[in-house]
């Protein structure tokens, strides 16, 4: 039997068997990133129409093994980090679990005004200033994440000197005495802005993931630290279980 | 005031969309201010420049930005208030993911009035990863719904949803009756269920889809995977659904 034959007299739809041939095909010869043959070559290749081998390819896009990338054709997703959102989330531990490394890189630390948003999230005065740390995170050397940390500057000054990578939980826990968790996180989507797409390593036009969180002092539930993270979208998977 | 629609559109500003690919002008202005809007360069509830002000950044004619203008308050972002100017509407839905996930309640809770169409309903068998999902076997029979739901009449979520077509025969019919994912369950014999888990990632609309959500195709939509279960664990439903990034952010409260 041929690797590529389809069976018209079986039960089972042609698109579904095309679909189940290609994603064998894909786990095989493929790695993340390539482009599969066009939609009209492939329809060729198992002498069906159009129609039929479009149904394939939906089936394949919709399990999440490809993307349509318009007018360039269907291309092979990398294999994507299953992030989990929790009290407990934490970045170098939830990936370093999964037997993955970790790494967090400062870019900037300062101390800014509060912008309206971050004041109101973390209940602080009209005025008050804020320690803005900006980190870069990747696993396995590749980009994962940009980190804006918002901490109001009465608790987070030590971390100017102090905070130098790595863990910034572990910093946070050890320099200023307190433990976070988490306590909401909005989950939103974008165009990268500014220089997120150079950091990130991905194209203007491939989405980010945009998550807005609110840690709390474990103990009083008093806000210390917001964050805006923003991850690649074809990289990153967000898991929530409550 | 130029109003020289020819001329404007060989003197471009800076700031102006270029000229592209035979999409409108208006269009193109629509985009720009709807990325902007999401950006928060224009933050909810404050007040957009003047049509004037507009024409002369795009360099266009005011007809033209007032084209864009309508297209915004169309899709329930602006608010034109006769003589005042145009407002951004603070529209963002919270939507809450927790163990007790309904739509319908997401919607009433942030003052919304919820509306389920259905596109498409079909038995079929189960492919490999819908099977992998509701924990059957590859081939079963299972329903499939695809639902557009609105929240007071704007597109907010395009969702297949796939159920064990053993456990709710009656899906589509009671889903036809009662135009409510919570309801049709309930009177298929399913009292309760509850959220297992919720998978987010982001990408961009396909066509069909940016068509049925009215998105441009640049704009990225949320997209959850999720599975629920009935009181014995079982899974009653597992379900894809893109959400219009643009109306709605998903709102994981982990205080209770």
């Amino acid at each position: 039997m041929s690797l590529y034959t389809t069976d018209r007299s079986s039960g089972t739809p042609l698109y579904r068997q095309i679909s189940q041939t290609i994603a064998d095909e894909v786990q095989r010869h493929y790695s993340p990133g390539m482009r599969l043959p066009s939609e009209p070559v492939l329809a060729e290749r198992f002498s069906v129409n159009r129609h039929t081998l479009r149904a394939a390819v939906d089936e394949l896009v919709q399990a999440g093994l490809v993307e349509r990338r318009r007018g360039l054709g269907v291309f092979v997703l990398d294999g994507v980090v299953s992030y989990g959102i929790h009290k407990h989330t934490r970045f170098t531990k939830s990936i370093e679990n999964t037997g993955s490394s970790a790494e967090s890189i400062v870019m900037r630390k300062q101390i800014v005004l509060a912008s309206d948003g971050i004041g109101r999230r973390l209940k602080l005065a009209a005025g008050d200033r804020v320690i803005w740390i900006e980190t870069l995170r990747k696993v396995n050397e590749a980009p994962f994440s940009i980190v804006s940390h918002f901490i109001p500057v009465d608790l987070g000054r030590p971390l100017l000197d102090h905070y130098h990578g790595g863990s910034l939980h572990d910093c946070i826990a050890e320099h200023l005495g307190v433990r976070l968790e988490r306590q909401l996180s909005l989950i939103t989507t974008q165009m990268p802005q500014g220089d997120d797409a150079k950091l990130l390593g991905i194209a203007r036009h491939q989405p980010v993931l945009r998550v807005k969180s609110v840690n709390v002092d474990s103990g009083s539930q008093v806000p210390l630290e917001y964050c805006l993270t923003r991850m690649r979208g074809d990289r990153v998977e967000l898991e929530v279980r409550l | 005031m130029r109003d020289d629609f020819l001329t404007s559109l060989d003197n471009q500003a800076p700031l102006a969309p270029l000229r592209e690919g035979g999409r409108a002008m208006w269009r193109q202005i629509e985009d720009t201010l709807v990325a902007e809007i999401a950006r928060g360069v224009y933050p909810a509830e404050s007040q957009l420049p003047t049509e004037k002000e507009l024409a002369e950044r795009f360099d266009v004619n005011r007809h033209t930005v007032r084209r864009a203008l309508a297209a915004l308050a169309q899709r329930g972002l602006l608010l034109v208030e006769q003589g005042r100017g145009s407002f951004v509407v603070r529209d963002a839905i919270d939507y809450a993911l927790g163990p007790h996930t309904r739509f319908s309640e997401n919607l009433l809770r942030a003052g919304k009035e919820p509306a389920h169409e259905l596109l498409r309903a079909s038995e079929e068998s189960a492919n490999e990863n819908v099977a992998r999902n509701l924990k059957v076997r590859p081939g079963t029979r299972v329903i499939r719904l695809e639902t557009l739901s609105r929240a007071n009449k704007r597109p907010i979520t395009l969702g297949r949803h796939f159920y064990p077509a053993r456990l709710v025969p009656d899906m589509i019919a009671q889903f036809e009756r009662w135009r409510s994912i919570t309801k049709a369950l309930q009177h298929s014999g399913v009292a309760d269920y509850s959220r297992a888990w919720t998978r987010i990632t982001a990408r961009l609309p396909e066509q069909a889809e940016a068509h049925l959500l009215r998105l441009s195709t640049t704009t990225p939509v949320l997209v959850t995977e999720s599975v629920n279960i009935e009181s014995r664990g079982r899974p009653v439903e597992y379900g894809q659904t893109c959400f219009a990034s643009d109306r709605v952010q998903l709102l994981v409260d982990l205080s209770r």
